[in-house]
């Protein structure tokens, strides 16, 4: 066990130096002078030259890309331009909210769709069987930002029920901070829902013609039973998976959905980033998530080993 | 959907008929997929959708009522109404017309993503499979380009190559790379075992010839129904970057912009969003369908389902 999770991590310590070198390379393909383009048109050649000195653009790429990963490897991720601070203490003081949003937005997503995903395979091919899946396509064609705007419609603007932005942190109030988290989260989450719901469809479907779950029936258990302990057990594996695959655009779309809330979380860093043309923070902002998803898919990877006992005969 | 690449990587079987023993006999082998494609009513809908959304973007300059960047004070804010049949955003601009105009933008998006992300994906694919010394290097870089968020990666090579219609086709190509270059991976990892590979190398073809003729147009089925998620969500990407602003001109006509303008004036004017957004949804919607449509009639397991489920 301590063997399979050691590797594990060995093994994703190449796939971080190519996305340490990717973020890397981001700086110098912008075409001519990197501090030039991010200082905009009007500073002054002598602001130009204190930038790329400060940026350590004036050495040569084989002095800079070594220097660059070493400072990785310490998560130093430089300074901000435009903010004049450490780019990890402006992600630290942004990057609640989005954590906040992406872990309400997956529960969500688990709570309503892998029953609707259950509930779908028991009634195949009839009309809650189909009622369920053509919300699950709708689901996943749906741009979450747009569902957002449809949400606040429809909940802030028409029937005045709950905020249309704003953020409470939870410590300072705990109600008013589910209130207004709640149609983020839905936004995030019910268009993320469809991808579980068909693909619990899809696989309870198929274990459900397996040889023993024949013998369950066989032995008179009820429909319900069989579905939910010996089917869904085999069956939830291919969720679990891709739920952690999806974690990176739920990471992306927590950022475009804060923008339609004003959360005052990563999204809002990036959008003013781009404005600004503040390089290191979207560096840094691209760095950290990739982090996150490579650490949680490891996690992932590891529940494996809990959830299904084959993995571990199969990984030696 | 969230944005990104986890929608057209995993695409679940959406039918599980045919089923039961008549599907186990009488595998049609001439209905070509095209007819399968059409023998689908759902199938039919979405793709007539699509070809008429092609074409009123393609005919926009002649079809629009109004230049989609014609300010006019006069209008600002109008519902819709004859005049202005979808109303006018707040400088008096014909909400229409950039909605033909920005269906332009979007499908040429779609389409040059897709493009250039199957021809660099399908040789990265080719070759890490097919070469067993080329595949760690090759897929370790994929692998940590997949470590980013879709988005959030496009929009940062967006920012280092300078706004653009051109950065956003190459930032989201890099995005979509190597979901294709792992599918054409796997493909190849199981075509190259295949007797007529064997056969092809014993009577001397060179590997080129190998690679094109049989490896790469054995994988054409799957690799279409993988394009066609690819254009949708691609389009779903691009109305993200340009809503954050991200994608080039702020002013241009895109859906993505359209919606920014729709949700910053959300209570004051629904028709703002509601019109890009549900042309965005429908599109994207047909595409799906198609691809599931594809899907089901190319795969060859649809041909040799086991019996019914027990359990019903």
């Amino acid at each position: 066990m301590i063997a399979y999770v050691l590797r594990r991590v060995l093994l994703l310590l190449p796939i971080m130096l190519v996305a340490g070198s990717v973020t890397f390379a981001l700086l110098h393909v912008i075409p001519g002078d990197p501090a030039a383009v991010m200082l905009g048109p009007e500073a002054t050649p002598e602001q130009v030259a204190a930038l790329r000195e400060r940026l350590g653009l004036d050495e040569p790429l084989l002095a800079q890309y070594p220097r660059w990963l070493s400072r990785l490897a310490r998560l130093d991720l430089g300074t901000s331009i435009f903010l004049d601070k450490p780019v990890t203490a402006a992600i630290r003081e942004r990057i609640v909210p989005t954590l906040q949003l992406t872990l309400y937005a997956l529960l969500i997503a688990v709570a309503v769709g892998i029953p609707a995903g259950v509930v779908a395979a028991l009634h195949q091919d009839r009309l809650l069987d189909r009622a369920l899946m053509l919300f699950a396509i709708s689901g996943t064609a749906i741009a979450d930002f747009f569902l957002a705007i449809l949400l606040i419609l429809l909940f802030s603007v028409t029937l005045r029920w709950l905020p249309s932005g704003g953020y409470t942190p939870f410590s300072d109030h705990p109600l008013q901070h589910l209130a207004s988290m709640t149609l983020p989260a839905l936004a995030l989450g019910l268009s993320l829902a469809g991808l579980p719901a068909r693909l619990v469809r899809a696989t309870l479907l198929d274990v459900l013609r397996e040889d023993f779950i024949r013998t369950a029936a066989a032995k008179g258990l009820m429909r319900e039973t069989i579905a939910v302990q010996h089917a869904l057990r085999n069956a939830l594996l291919p969720a679990v998976t891709v739920l952690g695959y999806a974690l990176g655009d739920l990471l992306g779309g927590a950022v475009v959905v804060e923008t339609v809330f004003g959360l005052p979380g990563m999204g809002q860093l990036v959008v003013n980033s781009i404005a600004r043309r503040d390089f290191p923070v979207i560096q840094g902002v691209v760095m950290v998530f990739a982090a996150i998803y490579l650490l949680t898919n490891l996690l992932v990877d590891v529940l494996y080993v809990y959830l299904d006992p084959r993995v571990r005969y199969a990984g030696r | 959907m969230p944005v990104g690449r986890a929608g057209a990587v995993a695409r679940p079987k959406l039918r599980s008929r045919p089923s039961g023993w008549r599907a186990t006999y009488a595998p049609d082998q001439r209905r070509s997929w095209l007819r399968l494609l059409l023998a689908s009513r759902v199938a039919v809908l979405a793709l007539a959708f699509l070809i008429g959304l092609a074409a009123l973007s393609a005919l926009a300059p002649l079809l629009a009522p109004a230049d989609p960047e014609l300010v006019n004070p006069a209008v600002r804010l109008r519902g819709p109404s004859p005049e202005h049949w979808l109303g006018t955003d707040d400088l008096g601009r014909d909400v229409l017309s950039r909605l033909l105009y920005g269906g332009r933008i979007s499908l040429l998006v779609g389409a040059a993503v897709t493009l250039v992300a199957v021809v660099l994906g399908a040789a990265l694919g080719l070759l890490a499979g097919y070469w067993s010394w080329l595949d760690g290097p090759i897929m370790r870089v994929l692998d940590g380009i997949m470590a980013f968020p879709g988005v959030l990666l496009a929009i940062a090579i967006v920012v280092s190559l300078g706004p653009g219609l051109g950065s956003v086709i190459i930032a989201l190509a890099l995005v979509y790379t190597p979901v294709v270059a792992r599918l054409i991976r796997s493909t190849t990892l199981v075509i190259k075992q295949m007797p007529y590979v064997e056969a092809a190398r014993c009577i001397g073809l060179p590997h080129r010839v190998i690679l094109w003729r049989y490896v790469l147009a054995n994988s054409v089925s799957p690799l279409i129904v993988q394009a066609t998620f690819i254009v949708a969500y691609a389009i779903l990407a691009e109305a993200s970057l340009s809503f954050l602003g991200a994608s080039g001109n702020p002013e241009a006509a895109t859906w993505g912009a359209m919606l920014r303008d729709g949700q910053r004036l959300v209570s004051r004017a629904w028709w703002l969003a509601l019109a890009p957004g549900t042309v965005l949804f429908l599109t994207v919607f047909a595409l799906n369908l198609v691809g599931d449509v594809l899907r089901d009639a190319l795969d060859p397991r649809a041909h040799e389902r086991r019996e019914d489920a027990p359990v019903q």
